[in-house]
C-alpha cells in the first residue's frame, strides 16, 4: 500500500525528473519526459513497488495523469486516501 | 529434468542485412525526435533495415547458407524445415517450402511456416523437439526471419527505434551426448491481446505502404502482459525441471528492449550478469533474438558445454514460452 506522496515519488523516479515535477493534477502532456517510453517506465516501477499487483490492472496503460493513476489504485485498495 | 533427451542446438548462424541505420542516422532524419532520451530506455543504438526489394525469404536463405557452410552440414540429413516468420513471401503457399527449393534440399522432408513473433523460437524449439523425441524426424533446420522494418510508418518513433530485420537458423538434432537437453517447455496465449500487437494487411512480396500495412503496438498493455506472465511461464519451466533459478547459467530472453528487460531482472530478483543482453548493436529483430543471443553468447564464452541456459520468447499473440537448455557436453 502507499500515499499519494509515495505515488509521486515513484514517477519522479520513474521519469528521472527532479522532486516537485510531478503534482496533482499533473498530466502526461505537460512532462516531457512523460512520453510513451516514460510511462513503460512508470509502470515498471509501480509493479515492483506494489509486488507485482499492477501488471494485473490493464487500465492503468491508459493512465496518463497523476490523478488517473491514484484513482486506480484507491480502487484497487493498493493506495490509502 | 522434465526433458527431451538428447537433442541438441548448438550449431547455430544468423544473417543480418547489410543495410542498418544508427541513432545519428535517425537523429539527422528526424531532428524533433528526443533520439538519446529513448535510446537511454530501449538500449538501442543500432538497427538493420532490408533494402525495398529484399524480403525475409532471401534472408532466411542467407542464414541457412552461412549455418550450412559454417558447421558443414550435410543437406541429405535434413528432414524438417520450420520457418517461424511473420513476414511470409506470400499469402500462399508457405514460406518454408520455397525455401525447401531454393536451398536445394531432398524432397522427402517436412516443410512448413509457424506464425509466431517474439516467442516462435521457444515454441518452434518445443514441436521440434517433440517430433525428434518421439522419432517423427531427426534433423531440423529452425529457422527465424523476419524484416518488421516493412510494417513500420516511417514516422512511428516507438517501433523505428526498436525493430530490426534479421533471420537466424540452427539445426535441431538428435545427439547422445553426455547432458544434452531442452526440457520443461511452457507455453501460453492470450488472444484476447492481439490487437495490442497488429499489422492488418498483408504479405511481403507485394506489400504496399499504407496504414493497412504499418505495425501498431500498445506497448503500456504489452509490457503490463509481460510483466503478469513471463515470470509465471519461467517459474513454471524452473519447477518442471526440479530447478531453482540458482541452477541456470544464463537466461536468455527476448531481446525486447532494456526497459522490458531490467524490468523482468527486478521481478525475477536476479543478478543483472545472469541475463545475456545483446540488444545495443542488434535490435529487437522478433522471432531472431534469442537465436542469435544464444550464438553470441557462445562466442563471447558465456555458454559453455554443459551450461543450464532458460530462454523465454514472449510478445505478438499475445503469446509466449520458456524453456531450459543444457548445452552439450
Amino acid at each position: 500500500m502507499i500515499n499519494y506522496d509515495n505515488l509521486v515519488e515513484i514517477v519522479e523516479e520513474a521519469l528521472e525528473v527532479k522532486p516537485g515535477v510531478i503534482s496533482k493534477g499533473k498530466k502526461s502532456d505537460w512532462v516531457e519526459k512523460w512520453d510513451s517510453l516514460g510511462h513503460l517506465a512508470i509502470l515498471t516501477k509501480l509493479d515492483l513497488q506494489l509486488d507485482g499487483q499492477c501488471a494485473e490492472i490493464t487500465e492503468l496503460s491508459e493512465a496518463y495523469s497523476i490523478d488517473q493513476i491514484a484513482k486506480i489504485l484507491r480502487q484497487k485498495k493498493l493506495m490509502i486516501e | 529434468m522434465d526433458n527431451f533427451q538428447s537433442i541438441s542446438i548448438d550449431k547455430l548462424s544468423y544473417y543480418l542485412p547489410e543495410l542498418s541505420e544508427s541513432n545519428s542516422d535517425l537523429a539527422l532524419m528526424h531532428p524533433e525526435w528526443n533520439v538519446d532520451l529513448v535510446a537511454e530506455k530501449t538500449g538501442i543504438y543500432k538497427r538493420y533495415k532490408v533494402r525495398e526489394e529484399e524480403t525475409a525469404l532471401e534472408l532466411a536463405i542467407k542464414a541457412s547458407e552461412i549455418l550450412i557452410k559454417e558447421y558443414n552440414i550435410e543437406k541429405d540429413n535434413i528432414d524438417c524445415i520450420i520457418l517461424v516468420t511473420q513476414s511470409p513471401e506470400y499469402v500462399l503457399p508457405t514460406s518454408a517450402c520455397i525455401l525447401q527449393n531454393k536451398l536445394n534440399l531432398r524432397k522427402n522432408i517436412l516443410a512448413f511456416d509457424i506464425n509466431l513473433g517474439c516467442s516462435g523460437f521457444v515454441n518452434a524449439l518445443g514441436v521440434v523437439s517433440g517430433m525428434i523425441s518421439s522419432k517423427i524426424i531427426s534433423n531440423c533446420l529452425l529457422v527465424c526471419s523476419e524484416t518488421y522494418s516493412k510494417y513500420i510508418d516511417p514516422n512511428d518513433r516507438a517501433n523505428k527505434m526498436i525493430f530490426s530485420d534479421a533471420a537466424a537458423a540452427c539445426l535441431v538434432e538428435y545427439n547422445n551426448a553426455k547432458n544434452c537437453s531442452c526440457g520443461g517447455f511452457e507455453f501460453g496465449s492470450d488472444g484476447s491481446g492481439s490487437d495490442n500487437l497488429i499489422v492488418r494487411g498483408r504479405a511481403s512480396r507485394r506489400l504496399k505502404r499504407d496504414e493497412n500495412n504499418f505495425l501498431y503496438m500498445n506497448g503500456s498493455n504489452v509490457l503490463m502482459f509481460t510483466m503478469r506472465e513471463v515470470p509465471k511461464t519461467i517459474e513454471k519451466t524452473l519447477k518442471k525441471c526440479k530447478m531453482s533459478i540458482e541452477d541456470i547459467d544464463l537466461l536468455v530472453l527476448h531481446q525486447a528492449s532494456n526497459l522490458v528487460i531490467d524490468a523482468l531482472i527486478s521481478k525475477l530478483k536476479i543478478k543483472p550478469d545472469k541475463v545475456f543482453n545483446n540488444l545495443g548493436e542488434i535490435g529487437n529483430t522478433v522471432s531472431c533474438t534469442i537465436p542469435i543471443a544464444l550464438k553470441d553468447a557462445v562466442d563471447k564464452g558465456k555458454i559453455l558445454p554443459g551450461s543450464k541456459i532458460l530462454i523465454a520468447g514472449f510478445g505478438v499473440g499475445l503469446s509466449w514460452g520458456s524453456a531450459i537448455i543444457e548445452w552439450p557436453s
